[in-house]
């Protein structure tokens, strides 16, 4: 379908059209085209930061309630969850509150400390990522922490007993035994937190009020990213439209199995 | 050397406890923003102190912003589409639990990718199929091409695994039949692994928010919708009633949460751990 030239108006007539919604796409001539590159040099810029950031949080979290007593585990675990209940939707709703500048909690504290001071969150450039960045880690962290603290109960005590009766500090049998004997959830955790982080959409979207088809992305597409621009060729209806949206989808799935396999290889060589 | 461990306990709680507040002051700051009066500073009311205006306000939401209505539409599609999502997924993981039949681990690890693949993949012939049934803008336009989850199927299959195959093949050598098997035996021992799909998928299908948007025109709300279409900054309304209107958008998912805590996060962990 990405051969073609369909669009949402079209009816019976669709005509192949071989690669020329590829070489349109990634071009770099015309809109269609500066705006699907540009919002691929976002996700460039915010798959990695976030998944970083967001894995050595809920890592991090894992690994100091660890250390409670079961029932203070539980009600943590419980509360940490609660973000990620939400639905993305609200979680954009609640955050674009929090982060408009003047009137929003989050915004004024940062402005206070100094950080995007005098600073439309959602137009200016990286800030919007950031933006992004922060509602994503704050849903999603309570996910990864379910999955890796559960991964870390699986780990045998008697590993723990064997390595304190060694004389090892807590800090060295949580590099030495829980870390490595992870990996398997890590991997599980890192690949997963890829591909939604590749599809990131709906919190983009909701601040950027795509509901306008003008303002997908903000100004300037600062936050706009490759699934938004997806959808926003269905929505323009014209020419070529849903075949040009079939062939970022194509190419952004090409990524998304490239890296897939990448890392299953990268796994296999390891271990 | 026992001061020390406690205050290192301490200190622990305490690093914990800040990302607790972070995850639960947003809800907090929501709750007393609506039930707060209108001379207050919205940016410093950390303390409710008006439940009438609160109501009021909550009110207005559920009348002006249609969140009634969105929430009811909302409820209907979602659990069309759970009740499919059941249907299809148990007999599946019962069938790839039990029965071999030819190319079943190709079928398995095809089902396994499906998986990974990204929903705006398939959203795009889904919407021209959809359109072309005539189905835009109908509950069934909207739950039938959610019903197919691969991670339902995979979630069920985990508790299938627990179940002797020894009642099967008692169950067979008595002369019952496939639909039998399933219907008498295999459903009523899976309970908790329905339980567990069932919240799950609430869950998710309530947050929905790409397909529906794309799906939807005029008549049906679905939740999702309404609410971002209420952020548009185009679209003014008073403050607290939209703050009013999360809130109470809120309340589904939150009760559904509370009450089966224990299945959701076994159910994640599942299909984590597992997978």
């Amino acid at each position: 379908m990405s051969f073609t030239d369909w669009s949402v108006s079209s009816r019976g007539s669709v005509n192949f059209v071989g690669l020329d919604n590829y070489t349109l796409i990634l071009s770099g001539k015309g809109t269609t085209s500066v705006r699907f590159l540009n919002s691929v040099k976002n996700l460039v810029i915010y798959v990695p930061l976030t998944l970083s950031i967001g894995l050595s949080l809920s890592l991090a979290l894992a690994l100091i309630t660890r250390q409670l007593s079961r029932k203070l585990f539980s009600v943590f675990r419980g509360i940490y969850f609660v973000p990620y209940v939400l639905p993305l939707f609200l979680c954009a709703g609640i955050w674009q509150w929090f982060m408009t500048t003047g009137t929003g909690l989050v915004a004024s504290a940062l402005a206070n400390i100094g950080i995007g001071r005098g600073i439309t969150w959602d137009s200016t450039k990286y800030y919007a990522i950031i933006y992004v960045m922060m509602v994503d880690i704050w849903n999603s962290a309570g996910f990864n922490f379910v999955i890796i603290s559960a991964g870390m109960a699986d780990i045998s005590p008697d590993l723990y007993e064997a390595a304190e009766i060694d004389g090892a500090s807590t800090f060295q049998k949580m590099t030495k035994i829980t870390i490595p004997l992870l990996e398997p959830i890590l991997f599980f955790v890192i690949t997963y937190g890829f591909i939604s982080a590749l599809q990131v959409y709906d919190i983009p979207w909701i601040i950027s009020n795509g509901s306008d088809i003008n303002s997908v992305g903000g100004p300037g597409q600062v936050m706009s990213f490759p699934v938004m621009e997806m959808v926003r060729n269905i929505y323009l209806g014209g020419k070529s439209g849903l075949g040009r949206a079939c062939a970022e989808g194509v190419s952004l799935m090409t990524v998304i199995l490239a890296v897939t396999a990448i890392q299953f290889k990268a796994r296999r060589k390891k271990v | 050397m026992k001061t020390k461990k406690k205050r290192e306990q301490w200190i622990l709680i305490m690093l914990a406890a800040v990302w607790g507040l972070v995850c639960l002051f947003p809800l907090w700051v929501l709750f007393s923003g609506t039930f707060s009066l209108d001379t207050n500073n919205l940016t410093r009311t950390f303390f409710p102190n008006s439940l009438t205006n609160g109501i009021a306000k909550c009110k207005e939401a559920l009348v002006t912003v249609e969140i009634a209505a969105s929430t009811v539409h909302t409820l209907i599609y979602t659990s069309v589409t759970v009740a499919g999502i059941l249907v299809i997924s148990s007999l599946a993981a019962y069938e790839f639990t039990f029965y071999h039949f030819p190319l079943k681990r190709l079928l398995f690890g095809l089902l396994m990718a499906s998986m990974m693949l990204p929903q705006v993949l398939y959203i795009i012939p889904l919407y021209r199929l959809v359109f072309a049934m005539k189905l835009a803008d109908t509950f069934a336009g909207i739950s039938f091409p959610m019903m197919v989850s691969a991670l339902s199927v995979f979630v069920m299959m985990q508790f299938l695994e627990d179940l002797p195959l020894s009642f099967i093949e008692s169950a067979r050598i008595d002369g019952a039949g496939h639909f039998q098997i399933y219907g008498r035996i295999v459903l009523p021992l899976m309970r908790n692994g329905i339980l567990t799909t069932v919240v799950l998928m609430f869950m998710k299908i309530w947050g929905q928010y790409l397909w529906p948007a794309l799906v939807t025109g005029q008549k049906i709300k679905p939740i999702s919708v309404t609410i971002s279409n209420m952020l548009n900054p185009n679209f003014w309304i008073d403050p607290r009633t939209k703050i009013a209107a999360m809130l109470i958008a809120m309340i589904p998912p939150m009760t559904i949460y509370l009450t089966f805590q224990r299945y959701v996060i076994e159910g994640i962990t599942m299909s984590g751990v597992k997978g």
